[in-house]
């Protein structure tokens, strides 16, 4: 799947987000979670860049913290601004869920 | 984690990566590293979650392919456009770093040779002339070519690295070698035919070196103070 479609980039931004709200998480981690929910098509790398973009934009910040298993390991919070971004999100995803489902329902209605 | 601390952790944890992901590994590590208006922080905590991530897809028999695509350049491309830009403070420091270790290793190189073959060999004179405005010339010359191979021998790895291609490799590195060849050519010309103009002063040949030694102390005292290498 090519990652770098714009609107893939800004669903995985707010998926991620939603994650780390619920728990301080690192990388490997997070792309286990995604996976789980079934976004089993995003290569598990493609957090990366999204991480250090998040972190440039202070939606999120890394602390070095000890792991479960043992090694240190990068723990991603939110930041004020990245809980305001997870809302706004939240908000548009609602906004624009119902209707882009009827209208594709019903262009597939059509075919 | 500083940075340094961070390198020194990434090399120790990339032995345990097996040959096949290790190489794959290190491709992008250089790729990434020289970037060098990133910041050194961020890049090193990149480059560690991702070997982290690495070993634990490795325990759990993933490929490095499966983990970060088939089009290695193009992730490291994505990694490199969201990293921040290095601090200019600590570009400067770095910068200054590099002059002054290249132009200690010029200086007590010229100093050693000059002294030891005057005093064993017999050759050259033991009093050096200096004209002041021929040597500022000729040290702008040398800074310049030095920044320019620098860049070059940059551009040439990060076009090359991730080229399958033996041809494409073999052409690369004969342009560089090429290139360094003229570049040595036109630094040696250039020390013959700028004409002394300025005040001429005389000091002895060793002088050179205990000049060199000066700046060599100072970058070390720099490094120590503000960990830049």
């Amino acid at each position: 799947m090519n990652t770098r479609s714009q609107l893939l980039k800004g669903v995985l931004e707010g998926c991620i987000l939603a994650i780390i709200a619920q728990a301080p998480t690192y990388g490997y981690e997070l792309s286990l979670k995604l996976q789980e929910f079934g976004l089993e098509e995003v290569s598990e790398g493609s957090i990366y860049p999204i991480l250090l973009r998040l972190q440039k934009f202070d939606l999120i910040t890394g602390t070095m913290q000890k792991s479960a298993a043992g090694p240190k390991r990068k723990y991603y919070h939110l930041t004020e601004s990245g809980k305001q971004a997870l809302a706004t999100f939240t908000d548009q995803w609602e906004a624009m869920k119902g209707p882009v489902d009827s209208m594709l329902q019903k262009a597939e209605g059509g075919i | 984690m500083e940075a340094k601390e961070l390198v020194a952790l990434n090399n120790e944890k990339r032995k345990r990566l097996t040959d096949e992901n290790l190489a794959y590994y290190e491709d992008m590590l250089v790729y990434i590293r020289l970037n060098l208006k990133g910041s050194e922080q961020q890049t090193e905590e990149v480059l560690m979650e991702i070997l982290d991530h690495l070993l634990l897809g490795q325990s759990e028999g993933k490929t490095a392919q499966a983990i970060f695509g088939e089009n290695l350049k193009a992730y490291c491309e994505e990694i490199i456009a969201e990293i921040p830009k290095e601090k200019s403070r600590d570009n400067v420091l770095f910068s200054v770093y590099i002059v002054l270790q290249f132009l200690a290793v010029i200086l007590v190189t010229n100093g050693i040779v000059g002294y030891g073959l005057y005093i064993f060999g017999g050759f050259g004179s033991e009093v050096m002339k200096i004209s002041v405005g021929a040597i500022f010339i000729k040290g702008l010359v040398a800074l310049i070519e030095l920044a320019f191979y620098l860049w070059l021998l940059v551009t040439v790895i990060r076009k090359t690295l991730f080229s399958n291609a033996k041809r494409e490799k073999i052409y690369a590195y004969l342009m560089l070698f090429l290139l360094t060849s003229t570049l040595i050519g036109v630094f040696i010309l250039i020390q013959r035919i700028v004409p002394d103009f300025g005040s001429i002063i005389e000091v002895p040949i060793y002088t050179s070196a205990l000049i060199g030694l000066i700046f060599y102390i100072i970058s070390y005292i720099m490094n120590k103070r503000f960990r830049i290498v």
